[in-house]
C-alpha cells in the first residue's frame, strides 16, 4: 500500500475496494485508431499506416444502446479516435443513436481538420447538432499545428458557436511549448467563441515517450499515490476491446475486460466490476502493485514516472509485469476457491455427522 | 435503469451554495448554523434514498460535492472559516469559488483554509480584477497557488486572461487546468439553442435559503424545491409534484412557446434567458 497516505485514507480505500461499485463517467468509443496527423505527443501513437482499424457501425450502435441501460454508466457518450471524423457518416449515425438511446451529454474529440472551409464547417456543425452533439473537444497545441491549419480550428470554433455546440479547447503542454503559444496561433475572434479550455502536461507515454526529450516533461502535481475510481470512463477501442479508462489503459490490449464483438457490454461491465485486479487498481491505486513487482525482481524507479496514468500504462503494457500480476491474482483466486470448498466440506461433513448421531 | 426519483436525485448529488454577507456584519445572510443543520438532514434523507444499503443506488454516492460561491465571501472570513471547518467535519468535499484579486492580495487566508478544510477544488474569477502585476510577481503567486495542490478552475473572459499572461505561466502550464470562458455573446439567438438541461440541473441554495433545481430558476419562488428552514423530514426536496416537469427538462430541455420573450437581465445561455423570459411574462406551467 502507499506509504504517503494517512491511516484513514488507507482504511477508506479498503472500504471502497470492498463495497463500492465501479462507476463510469460515461461511455467513450474510439471508432477508429486511424489519424490524419502524426503528433509527437500522441499517447496512442496514432497516425501510422499499420494496424488501422474501424469499429463495425452496427456493433457500435448496439453497444451504445445497451450501455444506456446500465446504471453504473453516466448518460454521457463521447466519441474519440484516432480521428473519429475521418468517417463523418459513422459519427453522425453514432451521435443519432446516442441521442435516441437517451444520453444527455453527447461529445466528441477531433483535431478539427474538417473545418478548412467555413461554409463546410457550418454544414457539418448543423448536421452534428441535429444528430444530438452537445459539445466538441478540439485538440489544439503546438504538435497538432504541424498537421492542422490554424484556420481550420478557427472555423470549427466559429461554426460550433453558431450552432450552440459547446467547445472545449484541449491543450497539452511541455516546458518548451506552453498554452499561449498554441492560443496565439488562433484568430482572436475565434478564440472568443470558445467556451472552455482544459490544459494538462503531456503524458510521457506512447510516441511522446519515444520522441520528446525527457527533461521537457512536467512532473504531475498529484504524484503517484492517487487512485482513479472517480475518473473512470468505460472505453471501447477500435478493436472492440473494453477498458475502464481512456487515459492510456485503452492501449494495453492484453488487459481488456472483454470485447463487444464477442459479448454484450452489460456482461463485460459486470465481470469488470467483479475483477479483483481491476478493483485493486482503481480503488487502491496503481502504486499498490509496486511491492509485488519489486518482490519479483522488477526494478521500477518511481522517479521516472510523471503521473499515475503513465505508471499504469507502463506496467500493464509490459508483458513481464502483467504476467507477474496476473499470476499472483490467479493464485489468490485458487486459494480463495480452495478455502471456500474446505468450508463447504466442513459444513457438509459436520451435518452428516450430526445426522448419523 | 434508475427509477424516476433516483434519476432526479442523481442531479442533486452536488450542491451549489450561494452566499452573501449579512447586514449585521458577522455572518452570511444564510447563517452557517442553518446550512449545517439542513445539510445534516439532507445527508440523512440522501442516505435513506440512495445509501449503499439501497441496491444499485450506491452509485449515486459518486460525484458528491458542495460548491460555495458568492460575492464578498472574504468580507466574512471568520464565518467562512467556521463554515468550511464544519463542512469538513461532516465529510463534505468542497469547491470554493473566490475572486482572483481578493486571493492575490490575501493569499495567507487561502493557505490557512486549505490547510484546515477539505477544499478539493478552487475556482477563481478573473473578470474585472484590475491587477497589473509584474511577470515575476504573478508567477510567484501562481506557484504558491499551485503549491496548494488543489484542482484549479479559472473563470473569466479570454481577453482578460491573456492580458494577465496567465497562459504563459510555467506554474499553470505544469498542472492540470480547467478554464471556463465567458464567450462573447452572439447578437442574435443561435439557430438551434434548446438542449437537454441535464448539465444545468443541480441543487442551488440561494442566499435566502431557498432551494432551486437550477441556477436559471433562482428567484422564481414557486419553482423552489423547498427551503433550508423547512423542517419537514419526509419532503426535504419537493421532487414529486414540482410545477415544472424536471425529468423532461433534464432529457429534452424546455419546450419554448414564446421565443420572442427574453429575460436580458442575466448572462445565462440563450435557452435559459428565453425560458426565464417566458416564465416571467406568461407565468406558464409546463
Amino acid at each position: 500500500m502507499n506509504e504517503h497516505l494517512s491511516e484513514n485514507q488507507k482504511l477508506l480505500r479498503y472500504a471502497l475496494l470492498l463495497n463500492m461499485p465501479l462507476h463510469y463517467n460515461g461511455l467513450v468509443m474510439e471508432n477508429t485508431n486511424r489519424c490524419n496527423a502524426r503528433c509527437a505527443i500522441c499517447y496512442q501513437s496514432a497516425g501510422g499506416q499499420e494496424n488501422n482499424t474501424r469499429l463495425d457501425l452496427e456493433t457500435a450502435k448496439t453497444c451504445i444502446r445497451e450501455a444506456a441501460e446500465i446504471d453504473c454508466i453516466e448518460p454521457r457518450f463521447h466519441l474519440a479516435g484516432g480521428e473519429a471524423f475521418l468517417y463523418p457518416e459513422d459519427c453522425f449515425a453514432l451521435f443519432q443513436t446516442a441521442k435516441e438511446a437517451g444520453y444527455t451529454m453527447i461529445t466528441a474529440t477531433t483535431n478539427g481538420f474538417w473545418g478548412k472551409d467555413l461554409q463546410k464547417a457550418r454544414q457539418t456543425c448543423q448536421h452534428l447538432r441535429e444528430c444530438g452533439l452537445t459539445s466538441m473537444e478540439l485538440s489544439w497545441d503546438y504538435w497538432h499545428s504541424e498537421f492542422i491549419p490554424a484556420a481550420a480550428m478557427d472555423n470549427c470554433l466559429l461554426a460550433c458557436r453558431e450552432y450552440e455546440i459547446g467547445t472545449n479547447l484541449r491543450l497539452l503542454t511541455t516546458k518548451s511549448h506552453d498554452m499561449e503559444e498554441a492560443l496565439s496561433r488562433l484568430n482572436p475572434e475565434a478564440l472568443r467563441a470558445a467556451d472552455k479550455i482544459t490544459s494538462a502536461p503531456v503524458f510521457a507515454t506512447g510516441r511522446a515517450a519515444q520522441i520528446l526529450p525527457r527533461e521537457d516533461f512536467y512532473h504531475s502535481r498529484v504524484g503517484l499515490d492517487d487512485n482513479c475510481h472517480s475518473t473512470l470512463n468505460l472505453t471501447v477501442n477500435s478493436f472492440g476491446e473494453v477498458f475502464p479508462c481512456c487515459a492510456g489503459m485503452d492501449t494495453c490490449r492484453d488487459c481488456a475486460g472483454g470485447n463487444i464483438y464477442q459479448q454484450p457490454i452489460s456482461h463485460i461491465v459486470e465481470s469488470m466490476n467483479a475483477d479483483p485486479l481491476l478493483r485493486q487498481l482503481v480503488f487502491l491505486g496503481v502504486k499498490s502493485f509496486l511491492p509485488l513487482l519489486r518482490a519479483n525482481g522488477c526494478e521500477i524507479d518511481e522517479e521516472k514516472y510523471f503521473s499515475i496514468c503513465q505508471l499504469c500504462s507502463s506496467i500493464f503494457s509490459n508483458p513481464e509485469y502483467l504476467a507477474i500480476i496476473q499470476n499472483e491474482f490467479n493464485k489468490k483466486r485458487q486459494s480463495a476457491l480452495e478455502k471456500a470448498v474446505a468450508r463447504l466440506e466442513a459444513k457438509f461433513l459436520g451435518q452428516e455427522k450430526q445426522n448419523d448421531a | 435503469m434508475l427509477d424516476k426519483k433516483a434519476q432526479l436525485i442523481s442531479n442533486f448529488q452536488s450542491i451549489m451554495l450561494i452566499l452573501e454577507p449579512d447586514e449585521a456584519g458577522s455572518d452570511f445572510s444564510l447563517p452557517g448554523e442553518s446550512i449545517c443543520d439542513w445539510l445534516r438532514r439532507y445527508e440523512q434523507w440522501f442516505d435513506q434514498n440512495c445509501g449503499l444499503s439501497e441496491k444499485k443506488r450506491g452509485l449515486l454516492l459518486y460525484g458528491r460535492n458542495i460548491s460555495i460561491s458568492g460575492t464578498g465571501l472574504l468580507q466574512r472570513k471568520a464565518a467562512l472559516k467556521n463554515l468550511l471547518r464544519r463542512l469538513t467535519e461532516m465529510n463534505q468535499s468542497i469547491s470554493l469559488h473566490l475572486n482572483f484579486r481578493e486571493i492575490y492580495e490575501d493569499f495567507s487566508f487561502l493557505e490557512e483554509i486549505c490547510g484546515e478544510s477539505a477544499i478539493s477544488s478552487l475556482g477563481l474569477n478573473i473578470d474585472g480584477n484590475g491587477l497589473s502585476p509584474s511577470a515575476e510577481e504573478l508567477e510567484a503567486f501562481l506557484q504558491k497557488l499551485r503549491g496548494l495542490r488543489r484542482s484549479l478552475i479559472l473563470f473569466g473572459s479570454m481577453d482578460e486572461m491573456r492580458q494577465l499572461k496567465l497562459f504563459s505561466s510555467p506554474a499553470l502550464n505544469s498542472t492540470d487546468l480547467s478554464v471556463s470562458l465567458y464567450p462573447e455573446e452572439s447578437a442574435e439567438a443561435p439557430s438551434d439553442f434548446v438542449r437537454p438541461c441535464a448539465n444545468r440541473l443541480m441543487l442551488c441554495i440561494a442566499p435566502d435559503g431557498k432551494l432551486y433545481p437550477c441556477l436559471g430558476l433562482i428567484g422564481f419562488e414557486k419553482f423552489a424545491l423547498g427551503s433550508v428552514y423547512d423542517q419537514d423530514e419526509e419532503n426535504l426536496l419537493l421532487l414529486e409534484n414540482h410545477p415544472l416537469n424536471l425529468l423532461r427538462l433534464k432529457a429534452e430541455g424546455p419546450s419554448l412557446l414564446h421565443e420572442d420573450v427574453i429575460d436580458s437581465s442575466t448572462t445565462l445561455p440563450w435557452m435559459c434567458k428565453l425560458h426565464r423570459g417566458e416564465l416571467l411574462e406568461y407565468d406558464e406551467l409546463q
